[in-house]
């Protein structure tokens, strides 16, 4: 499974706790309310999205050098053989 | 007794501050109200590095009599933003690029313990060709809890850019309807449904509709949920935001109208010459300071007028070519060119609060010249526009007016008459200048070399 169809996973579950783990309002409606609570609710989600973002870049980026690394050694190695 | 000054419209709303005229020129009054955060502002290096990175529009303080008696704190002087548009005005494009241009304005803030207190796509304009905040008084000081401007950001950007990129590009008209961002609840009905379950859309339109119906009458509850979120959170939304409305792609496919991109392609290139030249000649006789192109297409000719550094609007009704021009003119770093989607048949209202707080297309004229190319068949054949009212409302809107008369034995009028009775006797070139004179004192008149066009520069009387 991809990490990006986790994520979905992830977020419709997020969806269905946010649509019916609390009782619906009847009374005046005021969005921004709704605005609010909804970020607090998947705020701390949000916050573990980014991290593991972050996790990954560094990741694909240690990954990235090390593999340029190799190759720039690698070319070295044949220059070296060349002379 | 203080100069006399106009207070804009659109600016009654924040205690902070509000925007006013005088003498032609547009100050903004910071109230005492709004003094600490102006101050932070300024004193964090926020509005200094802002302004550095083309974000924020800068500004002078200046020793101005304030528009008010008494509250005033500073008054401010900001660059000037040669055309004031509107966010139904703008094509795809333009709305993400002033998406994203909020977010790292909000992401910048963060650094500095501020936050953006207000997320309206109204702050933003475009002057020297990018999306630049223009209200400085958008800043206050970072507060716990979730960001108080998410529902707006979501309403003015996350859901028009949605509908337009996944449903249809003229969606962004809906802004028109409600000047305070499409409703979620709206977005949410008209979202097709393989975009729902995108997760920055399903999340920032369909979760939060759902979560504005639920839990809307809950307010005393928030205290506690003030605290469940963090500054990483914070990070997390942002960043959500911003990966999710650079993930949306330009809508695609043929409008209505895409006959209009045509419009110069069936010129000869002897023909296109000689009207660019025409034009060009034209242009520098007037010396303008300011041109608006009703009818630009993707804004060939208005090029030649913004080439020569002069402010330039390019109007027309096809989001499609208006989105063609502005990334053409992105591309190019043309700082005096904007593009806006804008139908001449039914022009922007006034809108708002006793309709005053956005502007009618007239209100914010007139230009110093006005180019009607290729236009006037569309007008007074193709909409039943007489030739007298055609003449009536370019005199409104510019000083000096070239206009291009296109005959009936013209292939494009004759494609217009093609399948239509033909009531229009009077439209030829004699009951054209009639009708014109009126208004217009005729200048100078060049034919369009290999067609049976004429364009003609004529002075507002």
């Amino acid at each position: 499974m991809r990490d990006r169809d986790r994520l979905v996973i992830v977020l419709l579950l997020t969806l269905a706790f946010v649509s019916v783990g609390l009782p619906a309002a009847h009374a005046y409606v005021d969005p921004g309310t709704g605005s609010f609570i909804f970020q607090a609710l998947v705020g701390g989600l949000l916050a573990g999205a980014l991290a593991l973002k972050v996790f990954w870049r560094r990741i694909v980026g240690w990954v990235t050098r090390r593999g340029g690394a190799s190759q720039t050694a690698t070319r070295s190695s044949v220059a070296d053989h060349d002379k | 007794m203080a100069p006399r000054a106009d207070v804009v419209g659109g600016s009654f709303r924040d205690p902070a501050g509000f925007v006013f005229r005088r003498g032609g020129i547009l100050y903004r009054q910071v109230n005492q109200a709004g003094a600490e955060d102006y101050d932070r502002l300024i004193e964090s290096g926020l509005a200094h590095e802002l302004v550095a990175r083309g974000l924020l529009i800068p500004h002078e303080e200046v020793a101005e009599e304030p528009a008010t008696s008494s509250g005033a704190h500073r008054i401010l002087l900001p660059d000037e933003v040669p055309f004031f548009s509107y966010p139904y005005e703008w094509s795809f494009s333009q709305l993400k690029d002033a998406a994203l241009a909020t977010l790292e304005i909000q992401s910048v803030a963060l650094d500095h313990d501020m936050s953006l207190r207000d997320a309206s796509a109204y702050n933003i304009q475009f002057p020297r060709g990018r999306a630049t905040l223009v209200d400085t008084l958008s800043f206050e000081r970072r507060r716990e809890g979730p960001w108080v401007a998410y529902r707006q950001f979501c309403s003015h950007f996350v859901a028009p850019l949605a509908l337009m990129s996944t449903r249809d590009a003229r969606l962004g008209l809906l802004l028109r309807d409600h000047i305070d961002g499409v409703p979620l609840d709206l977005a949410s009905t008209l979202l097709p449904r393989r975009a729902r379950m995108r997760p920055a859309l399903g999340l920032h339109i369909v979760g939060h509709a759902r979560s504005q119906r639920r839990h809307g009458s809950e307010g005393e509850r928030l205290k506690g949920y003030r605290e469940r979120f963090s500054s990483r959170a914070f990070r997390g939304l942002l960043e959500s935001l911003r990966s999710g409305i650079a993930s949306l792609d330009a809508p695609s496919g043929v409008s209505v109208w895409s006959d209009y991109y045509d419009e110069a392609t069936h010129y000869t290139p002897e023909a296109a010459f000689s009207k660019e030249a025409a034009l060009g000649t034209f242009i520098d006789l007037v010396r303008p300071s300011t041109v608006w192109d009703l009818g630009a297409n993707t804004g060939r000719f208005s090029r030649l007028a913004s080439a020569r550094g002069i402010d330039t609007v390019a109007f027309d009704l096809d989001p499609f070519a208006v989105d063609t021009a502005y990334l053409e003119t992105r591309a190019r770093g043309d700082e005096h060119l904007l593009p806006l989607v804008f139908d001449l048949t039914n022009p922007s209202p006034g809108i708002g609060w006793a309709n005053a707080e956005r502007m009618t297309l007239a209100e914010r004229g007139p230009a110093d010249l006005v180019l009607a190319l290729a236009l006037v068949h569309h007008l007074a054949i193709g909409n039943n526009v007489p030739l007298p009212m055609v003449a009536d409302h370019l005199a409104e809107l510019g000083r000096h007016l070239v206009i291009e008369f296109v005959p009936k034995t013209d292939e494009k009028v004759r494609a217009l008459l093609s399948s239509r009775e033909d009531i229009f006797p009077s439209y030829s070139q004699v009951e054209f200048l009639r009708a014109f004179e009126r208004c217009f004192e005729p200048i100078r008149r060049e034919p369009v070399a290999s067609s049976e066009r004429t364009l003609f520069l004529m002075r507002r009387r």
